[in-house]
């Protein structure tokens, strides 16, 4: 007998149901898996043509690394080392913009939280994995007092926990929404390089490091020199192409053009400028490579007759950059209105009082003093530092203000002008990472590590909060500017000049490109005339 | 004898005691501290602080000082702030190095300036006199790092024939060794060479006036033999004298030579740790030179007894 309507229809009525839970299951799956699926990490680049391969790369710097631990080290001298051998999460491509390292891929989840997915192929020196664990343990690290981390401040104010929801994925909550977070990660060293523990728990972190990187530690000849090996399971396989790389350390410029000329190394920096036509021949090349570093002159804004603004501008009247560069870089370097690069994220131009003997002459009479004064400029006691603080002082002395220059020994200078701030005129440089709100906010913001002036203007602060909450770039390079045209014309600093490094090679050297952010990937350096080869 | 020098021995103690004191205040006088040279101009100020507080540098001096001396009293010498490694093991591997060259420096002083000494004393007045007065002017008015810049320049960038950078170690390989001695050692002999010069020439001068000299020439010896045989050796005890002393001025020039030359040596490690204010390992390193100077000092005088016979200890 034929099934009666009822039974078809109920079997239709529960057809359709079976057929949209089906569904509904079938699109939840889909869904689920589309939130949780990350592709895996784009495929790395083919090898590279064998005949790159082999021989020892031997470069020269300036000193000798007094540790090689890359979450302490402040000195370029060690850092051009350690670059070598730990890479951080982010770092910064040739073009200034935040390019991938141990991370992949990053994305800003909400204004407080960013994700970080880590390559899966990363092994640290000693063979063992690094995951998401490893960059937790890193950065709880930084952010321990104990280690000594320049860091640690900036740590400490901002992450307020990190999570590793997997092996391969990191997540920083902020206190706060920063959009310095990936500069900071980027910057050049690696200060938030990713160390490995055992090495850390050994105590060996400073004298026998183990990191990441293309090369990895072999040998430390105090006082001679260092060398690295290639690491042969480094995630960028086929890299790197030099078997040995070895650091010498020469204090002196022109010891290190001998050596070079010599052969004895196949790379120098950084050489002195009157050095530069010894380093430009058919067989030896170099570059003049403009990096974020410069100079300055501050006064400290606690002491008379500084707390009177007209003083200072008159101070910044006084200077004529555009001389500095002249006698002390023979044209080489850039004179400046900021610290701010124009390569740097977020510039945008200013304009510091202009060079005007005139008015500073004027503008010491209406302060009161229309004979000048005398005081004490103290200097950074290194040669370039020096010659930039007799050139200042020689044209503050046109308008009346003499100053007698005085060059510390170095850790006595940072007593005197960083932390006791005991200082009345200062010289001083310094160099830094692509990231405008670490560069503006050290000098300007009420007690910035680097504020020698004792600077301090609610109205400044409260836009360095408001930009370092922005993630909108044309947002915050419009803070960063209002910021600086309220400062400039106050005058706690004035900023003398961008000089640049220069590096020098030999020509048969591929692949060497210096950047700007002062780092040296060695890497991708070779050469069929390096020795062993 | 062995009285004797268990006594000396017992007395390098107070004299250890005192240097340390010096030593201690000295270096504490000095403005600055490692932990604020070692962020240089990135300070982090509560590291700063918690670091500070941890190695105990907000503790009054005194109290930091006792604590020193109690750890060396124990064998201690502490770990360099800056390196992270225990000092005396530091110390021990930059010993070396400095040990050949301040070894080498003395017998490139002693056999340039006995020689002159004995050639310039045996004839006064003439030429070889006024050359030797010259070359003790040299050496004792020339400063240590321009000479060493003048030694580089002529036998490393125009000669090409000695190396000026760097040690190579005897187990390696001795030609390497001795030509990365030769400048630096040879430097710092010359330096030297000028004051023992200056004395030896002196004493000899005095003794070839000695009656005991007449009698022996009388007896129709040799200019030679006269010279080398029985006046130098009346000669020692200043020229014994003057090498102990220069010891301590060996130490204190090796330190610059050590800097021009790329030396990996002791002088070299403490004026590094000078710069970085690496307190424990100044302390400990100038100690060690301390101990090692006071050291010579009793081998020279232990050495008097048998250059001279007519000196006796009890």
């Amino acid at each position: 007998m034929a099934e009666s309507r009822t039974v078809v229809q109920t079997r239709r009525k529960y057809l359709k149901y079976i057929g949209s839970a089906a569904a509904g299951v079938v699109v939840g799956a889909l869904g689920t898996y589309g939130a949780i699926y990350r592709p895996p990490p784009p495929p790395v680049v083919a090898p590279r043509p064998l005949e790159r391969y082999g021989g020892i790369l031997k470069v020269v710097v300036d000193g000798e690394a007094p540790e090689l631990d890359p979450q302490v080290s402040t000195l370029f001298i060690a850092q051009w080392v350690e670059e070598e051998m730990f890479e951080g999460l982010v770092k910064f491509g040739l073009d200034m913009t935040i390019a991938p390292a141990l991370a992949w891929r990053w994305q800003r989840i909400d204004p407080k939280t960013f994700e970080f997915y880590l390559r899966d192929n990363v092994k640290f020196h000693n063979g063992r994995k690094m995951t998401s664990a490893d960059v937790k343990y890193s950065f709880e690290r930084i952010k321990d007092p104990a280690t000594g981390s320049p860091q640690n401040h900036f740590f400490q104010a901002t992450i307020d926990s990190i999570d590793t929801p997997d092996d391969y994925t990191v997540r920083l909550n902020l206190k706060a929404p920063t959009a310095s977070l990936l500069g900071y990660l980027g910057t050049w060293g690696p200060p938030f390089a990713i160390v490995c523990k055992e090495n850390v728990e050994a105590g060996e972190s400073k004298t026998k490091p183990i990191g990441t990187g293309p090369f990895k530690f072999k040998e430390w000849v105090k006082g001679d020199h260092i060398t690295l090996t290639g690491f042969k399971d480094y995630w960028d396989p086929g890299l790197p192409y030099a078997d040995e790389l070895r650091f010498d350390f020469q204090g002196e410029s022109s010891v290190m053009v001998s050596m070079l000329k010599a052969r004895t190394v196949d790379q120098a920096s950084p050489i002195f400028p009157t050095d530069i036509p010894a380093v430009d021949t058919s067989e030896v090349t170099n570059k003049v490579q403009p990096i974020s570093g410069y100079h300055w002159i501050c006064v400290n804004t606690k002491v008379k007759p500084y707390d009177d603004v007209r003083v200072r501008q008159a101070i910044a009247h006084a200077i004529d950059k555009t001389e500095v560069t002249q006698l002390v870089w023979y044209g080489l370097a850039r004179p400046i209105d900021s610290p701010l690069m124009y390569f740097e994220p977020c510039y945008s131009p200013v304009k510091a009082p202009e060079y005007d003997p005139q008015k500073a002459k004027e503008l010491l009479a209406e302060a009161g003093y229309p004979d000048g004064f005398s005081d004490t400029l103290t200097a950074v006691p290194i040669t370039e530092d020096t010659k930039v603080a007799t050139v200042a002082a020689a044209q503050l002395e046109r308008v009346g203000i003499r100053l007698k220059i005085e060059t510390p020994e170095l850790s006595t200078y940072v007593k005197i002008a960083i932390i006791d701030k005991t200082f009345h005129v200062a010289q001083c440089g310094n160099t830094d990472p692509p990231e405008p709100d670490y560069i503006l906010s050290k000098f300007y913001e009420t007690g910035g590590s680097l504020n020698m002036a004792n600077y301090s203007n609610p109205e400044v602060d409260g836009l360095f909060k408001q930009a370092r909450e922005e993630y909108d770039d044309v947002k915050r390079t419009d803070l960063y500017r209002r910021i600086q045209e309220i400062v400039l014309p106050d005058a706690p600093y004035v900023w003398l000049e961008n000089p640049p490094r220069i590096y020098a090679w030999w020509r048969d050297l591929q692949g060497y490109t210096p950047h700007s952010d002062l780092s040296q990937c060695f890497s991708t350096v070779w050469s069929p005339k390096l020795e062993g080869r | 004898m062995m009285g004797y020098i268990v006594k000396r021995l017992l007395t390098i103690i107070p004299t250890l005691v005192g240097a340390s004191i010096v030593i201690f205040s000295l270096i504490h006088i000095l403005p600055g501290d490692p932990i604020i040279t070692m962020f240089g101009k990135q300070p982090s100020f509560e590291a700063i602080e918690y670091l500070r507080h941890q190695y105990g540098f907000d503790r009054p001096l005194y109290v930091q000082y006792f604590d020193w001396v109690w750890n060396i009293l124990q064998g201690n010498f502490g770990n360099s702030i800056r390196y992270g490694s225990p000092i005396l093991g530091l110390i021990m591997e930059r010993m070396p190095a400095t040990l050949w060259l301040i070894v080498f420096a003395m017998i490139v002083s002693l056999s340039v300036s006995i020689p002159i000494s004995v050639l310039t004393a045996s004839r006064p007045g003439s030429m070889t006199d006024h050359a030797g007065t010259m070359f003790v002017l040299i050496g004792i008015s020339a400063p240590s790092f321009w000479l060493g810049l003048m030694l580089i320049m002529v036998f490393t960038l125009y000669l090409r024939v000695l190396p000026c950078y760097g040690f190579v170690g005897p187990m390696e390989s001795i030609p390497e060794f001795l030509a990365h001695l030769a400048l630096p050692s040879i430097t710092l002999g010359l330096l030297m060479g000028g004051t023992v010069t200056r004395i030896a020439k002196s004493t000899m001068v005095e003794v070839l006036r000695a009656e005991y000299i007449k009698f022996v020439r009388s007896k129709g010896v040799s200019e030679k033999i006269v010279l080398y045989k029985h006046a130098l050796k009346n000669t020692l005890i200043p020229i014994v004298t003057i090498v102990g002393l220069q010891t301590g001025y060996l130490l204190a020039g090796s330190v610059v030579i050590e800097q021009v030359f790329g030396w990996p040596g002791m002088g070299r490690l403490l004026l590094q740790a000078i710069y970085t204010r690496d307190y424990f390992l100044i302390q400990g390193g100038l100690l060690f030179y301390c101990a090692l100077f006071m050291l010579v000092n009793l081998a020279t005088d232990i050495l008097y007894a048998y250059v001279d016979p007519r000196i006796r200890y009890e």
